[in-house]
């Protein structure tokens, strides 16, 4: 009779404890899955590329409620959107803002560009994002008068024209540093 | 053939006749593949039956498998012994519904398909496919390791802006993925002789795909790995020209439309999620189970593992303790460390779901409820949220309503 009591103990021991680390880890996100981000004020970094933006309440909202949102900034860093998010990659046709600001919420970064930007332009903005399948979502976007914007949760940076190391620099600096909340304390190194 | 009347009871001739008999290394499989009922014996066993399938009458066959055992045998008794086990059963058997179960599920045969003859299938499955099969599995997991970006998201489920219709649209991919995995199952089955059966069928509202490999039983245990492991071949080729692609792509080697990139990476993710599942679910008796049961040598791992895991972890009832016991005794001796396996294999259904299902499911299901209780009549997502809500709610009520069919069948006996 030990002996089953032994197996009955392991066994309830491994589930536990298989129960704690497969919902532990994930449980921020999959809370934020649910609920979205809360409001807090921009997050200044000296060292990363672009400036910081206040970050709004940024709940799930219907996709027809999310039309009327008064975003801060164009296009927007934070902010209410759709429960469901985009998957990266390229899009030759504007992506919803609710789609694109839940893409940042999961730490990817959005280049997107205005409609009058050249063939050339374009396609360079394609090759650089097919280097970052799994962290870019590049689309057109019609709010933009000229040039390029790029976007990450609560980090904004303004292009009058393509400049891949400046692109590179802020999507390799952005990408992942938020997650339904800030994946590092710190965003720069400490200064000796 | 008065003999096989007087040792049975009634006249087993035309049955025996139909019993297939093979060498299953630690004894031998008499099957009756009509039946889907299959039983172990010694070697003596084997001789008998093949000895009245040769015409003799029951004296020489009994004297024939006497001499194979080394001692004198009663013919008559192992008669009734197959007969008490369903393997001597008239064609159709004396229980339909037994048999049907065992044997015959609900589906409609592929004639085109079941005409694939076994010379073309074996092409599919030579030392070069297998090599090739090899090759795509190796090459996958390296892209995968090199490059963690495109390791799969379930993000890539949304390949296109619409939530619904991205579903939509990979529906029938991944229709078409599943047909052809099972169809690659039944392909090797038919290139290593065994007559398998590929059934398009369906479990309430759920289209599946059946491969029907039960006669593999009297094939030799080396041959069975083709069949069972040829699902699997097939996903990892699917993943490997996916990842090619998609790297190529990455590197403007290939130039792909930004949907075909992601269309490529929602196909990864599913036939990933597929083999995971496939090594995970051992308890579903997934392709991994049947490749590590044969590979054990063990004939009725399945039961065994439960039986033995219930009894260590609560109690077994008569039936059951008598099921167990009749179980062999390598088969019990495997299964008293199998069951961690299905412990672990438990827990990485849990990983696969709490990373894919879950975020998916909360996403869609916040999706959908958003829709419903801000109605817009006016946007197609509304009317989009209220055609997942029916489909959505009619596949889930589903699945605790089979699970409770099944649960009765097993009560009845006519579902083990």
């Amino acid at each position: 009779m030990s002996r089953q009591w032994a197996w009955r103990a392991g066994f309830l021991a491994t589930v536990l404890l298989a129960a704690t680390a497969l919902l532990a880890g994930p449980y921020q996100f999959l809370l934020g899955s649910a609920a979205g981000s809360t409001a807090q004020p921009a997050r200044a970094a000296p060292c990363l590329p672009g400036v910081a933006v206040d970050i709004m309440d940024s709940p799930h909202v219907a996709q027809a409620a999310a039309a009327t949102v008064d975003y801060h900034t164009i296009p927007a860093t934070s902010g209410p959107h759709f429960a469901f998010t985009a998957a990266t990659g390229a899009y030759r046709r504007p992506v919803p803002e609710g789609l694109t600001v839940h893409a940042l919420e999961h730490g990817h970064v959005a280049i997107q560009y205005a409609p009058g930007t050249s063939r050339l332009q374009v396609e360079r903005l394609e090759r650089l994002a097919r280097r970052y399948p799994a962290d870019v979502i590049l689309a057109p976007y019609p709010a933009l008068d000229h040039g390029i914007a790029l976007t990450a949760w609560g980090q904004l940076d303004r292009l009058d024209r393509y400049d891949q190391t400046r692109i590179t620099r802020f999507v390799e600096a952005l990408r992942g540093r938020y997650q339904h909340g800030w994946t590092a304390d710190r965003d720069c190194p400490d200064r000796a | 053939m008065t003999d096989l009347v007087a040792g049975v009871g009634v006249d087993v001739s035309p049955a025996v006749g139909r019993v297939v008999v093979a060498d299953d290394g630690d004894g031998y499989v008499l099957g009756r593949p009509d039946l889907g009922v299959y039983v172990v014996v010694p070697h003596p066993g084997a001789v008998l039956v093949q000895a009245l399938q040769a015409g003799e009458p029951l004296a020489v066959a009994t004297a024939k498998a006497s001499e194979a055992a080394g001692a004198q045998v009663d013919g008559a008794e192992f008669l009734a012994g197959l007969a008490a086990a369903g393997l001597l059963a008239p064609p159709g058997g004396p229980d339909g519904a037994v048999a049907g179960s065992a044997s015959a599920p609900a589906g409609r045969e592929i004639r085109w398909i079941a005409g694939v003859s076994p010379e073309a299938a074996r092409r599919l499955f030579g030392p070069v496919a297998w090599t090739g099969y090899a090759v795509a599995a190796g090459f996958a997991v390296a892209a995968l390791v090199a490059t963690p970006d495109l390791w799969p998201s379930y993000e890539h489920i949304w390949w296109l802006p619409d939530p619904v219709l991205s579903v939509l649209a990979l529906f029938p991919v991944t229709v078409a993925l599943a047909a052809c995995h099972e169809a690659w199952h039944w392909l090797a089955g038919r290139a290593v002789g065994v007559p398998a059966i590929f059934r398009v069928s369906y479990r309430g509202v759920f289209l599946v795909f059946e491969t029907d490999l039960t006669q593999i039983v009297t094939t030799a245990r080396r041959k069975r790995y083709g069949p069972f492991l040829a699902g699997m071949a097939f996903d990892a080729v699917v993943v490997a020209v996916a990842l090619g692609l998609r790297l190529a792509h990455q590197h403007s080697l290939l130039v792909l439309p930004g949907w075909a990139d992601r269309l490529l990476a929602a196909i990864i993710l599913v036939q990933i999620v597929s083999v995971i599942w496939q090594w995970a679910a051992l308890v579903l008796r997934s392709d991994g189970y049947a490749v590590l049961a044969n590979a054990l040598r063990c004939h009725d791992l399945y039961r065994a593992t439960w039986l033995t895991s219930k009894q260590r972890l609560w109690r077994l009832a008569g039936a059951e303790n008598a099921e167990l016991s009749a179980i062999s005794e390598h088969d019990r001796k495997v299964a008293s460390w199998f069951g961690l396996l299905f412990l672990a294999g438990v827990i990485g259904m849990g990983w696969t779901a709490v990373s894919y299902a879950v975020p998916f499911l909360l996403s869609m299901l916040g999706w959908v409820g958003h829709g419903l209780t801000h109605p817009a009549p006016a946007s197609l997502a509304f009317w989009e949220a209220v055609a997942v809500t029916v489909v959505v709610v009619g596949q889930y009520a589903a699945v605790p309503a089979l699970a409770w069919r099944e649960r009765r069948q097993r009560q009845r006996g006519v579902l083990r």
